[in-house]
């Protein structure tokens, strides 16, 4: 047990990241790429039980199928391949997207606390040209990079109504900041001095969800869910320099369980990202998923869905598969879970292909 | 067993976070498509009244006057400058040791040598020519170039050729006692010049004090510089060989080594340095320093927006010196402007090399210390010009000032606005 705790500390404090998903160089132009309130057990699935799953902060109300106190952490390292205009550039990650904790208030009432990735805005784009300074070409190389983004944290309650109804309820703060950094460098290092301008731009807003779970038959349940945030204040300093609009989302999941060691889930979700600006699309996704065996399940899952921001004039798309399972450990007390998830992206000229090595720690103290 | 398959899973987990634990986003933009809002721009501008309050300070007292210099100048330009190094050196001691704690008054000189350093020169001169004169051993700081004409006119007392000694085995003259000691990495001359009683007769009542003048002669106008005493080792020093009086008998001794360096030293010089006028004077003998007052553009508010920044002055005479020399402006901050009397910040500086060719337009970086600004608003913006090292050098630039508008000092700035970070 101890040494399960110690592997969670490693993950949620010994890198000292800010949590964040996996980014996107179609989201550069946008807000950032959204993250997703999964855990490494349903987006071994593509997402589809996350809205079943106590350890996903996705929706409130699957928060009551937390028994005991429980936290868990996951870890995602992306290799990304970008290809657009005949070239193609690797780019390595590592993300902490979810971080969550909670446990039962009551014997009906289960609390929790979670955080994790709303936007992501890491990019570094890295570009070549010339200009016309003081009668000579001189050429240089621009850079505009961003290291950061804007952090969910929930807090969340779920409450059980008679024995097929859940419902939850969630209260969402926004915050977080990037460090940009605009470089510009000349060839000519003896005459032009690089120029680096940085600003670190902070965010602040608000979101409210809600949702509900109802069985409605012994090996299946329905669930519907909904959030509205608020408005994404950029400040840079004491100033305000930007406010966005941010999305309402509705979805709704629908889980099987035709026998016990195995469960079939499916989601969709729809959200109003077109709400944000010029560029912004309303996206809508999907997935299908399955768990099968309990000690060491297997996880099955493919999603599809859209990208909101993108240059041209329809939503970016992507598809992904993934792959995983789980070890119990400790009696039961903590569970490690891994997976692989692989993703393609297209868009206006873009693909990108994702691979992502999950990593997630749950522990039931 | 499950308490060591879970320390297993642990370790796993801890090595995998530790392998994985990378970074690295940077890609190719493709812009406009798939790159950030807005754009990093670079705006190349003449600031043509950004100078202001600028004059020049250091004439007919310089900063450093020729007996102050770190090298006494000498040059044979005809029509252009003749410049004569002068040194007056201390008596010599009265009496010297002869054995044990016995000592003898001094009656006479038997020899002394002569320790000069060229520390620079025109290697294109060539039979290259030292003459050196005797002068009054009154010379002090006041002595002008037609005060000691006469002296001058008198015939030299020794004449060495350096090439000739350069030539020699071992940089040894055995005919005359000269020698040559050349330094290739600094690229210096130290001669050792022999002068018998007959050159340098001990005068009783000056208790043998001896003062030299120096002239430089070759196939072609030159010059060149010697270190001077403050220059430290590079000074001028004699070793004197004494005749001491032995119980009647004559005894000769020897001083310390360079035991004699110069009580005063400079150079005289013709024409004389110009006076001041409206226009901007930078370096010289004696040295002058322009300060010039800099409006600091408000759009500078940081100091990594800066990529270049050139003071532009537009010389009202061509740049005078040597032909084919060079010299350097520095360009310095001030701590704390006080005119003439500012002190010079040690540590922002910014140097520029002219040379004397005929140019229309002298250019002198200053992007440290635009950077500099921008980074302390609360530093006076202010700079001092002045050649370097001052006083070495009879190279000089007269640039016009703001008085004259038509071709006052502009400052020529490419620098980048701020970036629009977090707009959308």
């Amino acid at each position: 047990m101890k040494t399960l705790a110690v592997a969670l500390v490693v993950l949620v404090l010994g890198t000292a990241r800010a949590v964040r998903a996996q980014d996107s160089q179609f989201s550069i132009s946008g807000l950032g790429t959204p993250g997703r309130g999964e855990s490494v057990r349903a987006r071994s699935t593509g997402g589809a039980m996350a809205a079943f799953d106590p350890n996903s902060p996705f929706i409130d109300a699957s928060l009551v199928d937390l028994r005991a106190t429980a936290a868990s952490a996951a870890e995602g390292a992306t290799y990304r391949n970008v290809t657009a205009g005949g070239s193609s550039t690797w780019l390595q990650t590592t993300r902490y997207p979810v971080f969550a904790v909670g446990g039962p208030l009551s014997r009906h009432v289960v609390v929790g606390v979670s955080f994790t990735t709303y936007l992501d805005q890491t990019y570094d784009a890295v570009t070549r040209d010339s200009q016309l300074v003081r009668g000579t070409v001189e050429p240089y190389n621009n850079s505009v990079a961003s290291n950061g983004g804007v952090s969910d944290i929930r807090v969340a309650a779920a409450m059980r109504v008679g024995t097929r109804l859940a419902l939850g309820v969630g209260v969402h703060a926004l915050t977080g900041s990037t460090r940009q950094t605009a470089t510009r460098t000349y060839d000519d290092t003896v005459d032009y001095r690089p120029i680096i301008q940085t600003g670190t731009v902070t965010y602040s807003g608000w979101g409210v969800s809600g949702s509900a779970i109802l069985r409605i038959a012994p090996a299946a349940a329905l669930a519907i869910f909904g959030r509205q945030d608020g408005t994404l204040n950029s400040h840079l300093g004491d100033s305000l320099v930007a406010t966005s609009k941010l999305p309402a989302s509705y979805g709704g999941a629908v889980l099987l369980t035709p026998w016990p060691a195995l469960r079939l889930a499916g989601s969709v979700e729809w959200q109003t990202w077109s709400r944000s600006g010029q560029g912004a699309f309303d996206t809508m996704g999907w997935s299908a998923g399955l768990e099968l065996g309990h000690a060491t399940p297997l996880r099955l899952g493919v999603r599809g869905d859209q990208l909101p921001f993108g240059p041209g004039s329809a939503a970016p798309t992507q598809t992904g598969v993934a792959v995983g399972t789980s070890k119990t450990l400790a009696s039961g007390r903590g569970v490690i879970d891994v997976g692989l998830e692989r993703l393609s992206r297209s868009g206006s000229g873009l693909q990108e292909e994702v691979w992502t090595l999950l990593l997630g720690v749950s522990i039931r103290p | 067993m499950i308490a060591r398959g879970s320390g297993r899973a642990a370790l796993v987990a801890i090595a995998i976070v530790g392998l994985s634990c990378t970074n690295d986003v940077a890609a190719p933009g493709l812009c406009p498509q798939f790159c950030p809002l807005g754009a990093l721009s670079v705006v190349d501008t003449v600031l043509t009244t950004a100078i202001t309050r600028d004059s020049a300070y250091g004439r007919p007292v310089g900063y450093v006057n020729p007996n102050k210099s770190l090298t006494l100048l000498a040059a044979t330009e005809p029509g252009i400058k003749d410049s004569r190094p002068i040194m007056r050196m201390p008596p010599f001691p009265a009496s010297l040791v002869l054995e044990d704690t016995t000592t003898g008054p001094v009656v006479g000189v038997d020899s002394i040598i002569m320790q000069i350093t060229i520390t620079t020169r025109d290697t294109t001169a060539q039979n290259l020519q030292l003459a050196i004169y005797a002068l009054p051993v009154t010379i002090d700081s006041t002595s002008t170039f037609a005060g000691l004409a006469p002296a001058f006119a008198a015939p030299p007392i020794r004449t060495v050729n350096v090439d000739s000694l350069l030539a020699m085995p071992a940089d040894k003259n055995l005919a005359t006692g000269d020698s040559a000691l050349v330094d290739t990495v600094y690229h210096r001359v130290t001669l050792y010049l022999k002068f018998d009683s007959t050159q340098v007769p001990y005068s009783v009542p000056d208790t043998g004090k001896l003062a030299f003048g120096i002239r430089v002669f070759a196939n072609q106008p030159t010059d060149l510089a010697l270190g001077a005493v403050l220059n430290f080792g590079l000074g001028p020093a004699i070793t004197a060989y004494l005749k001491v009086d032995s119980l009647g008998a004559v005894a000769h001794r020897r001083t310390a080594l360079g035991f004699g360096s110069p009580t005063f030293n400079s150079f005289v010089f013709d024409p004389p340095a110009r006076s001041l006028d409206s226009t901007l004077v930078i370096g010289g003998v004696p040295a002058t320093r322009s300060i010039l007052r800099i409006t600091f553009p408000r759009i500078l508010r940081d100091s990594q927006q800066v990529a270049r920044a050139t003071l532009e002055l537009i010389p009202a005479v061509l740049p005078q010196g040597a032909p084919s020399d060079s010299f350097e402006i520095v360009t310095q901050a001030v701590l704390v402007d006080l005119g003439a009397k500012s002190a010079l910040d040690p540590i922002h500086v910014d140097t520029t090399k002219v040379y004397i060719t005929p140019i229309d337009t002298v250019r002198i970086e200053m992007t440290n210390l635009m950077r500099f600004w921008a980074a302390d608003t609360a530093a006076p913006t202010a700079i001092v010009l002045r050649g370097a090292p001052e006083g070495a050098n009879f190279a000089e630039l007269r640039a016009f000032s703001s008085a004259t508008p038509a071709y006052r000092p502009l400052l020529h700035l490419t620098y980048s606005p701020s970036f629009p970070f977090g707009h959308r």
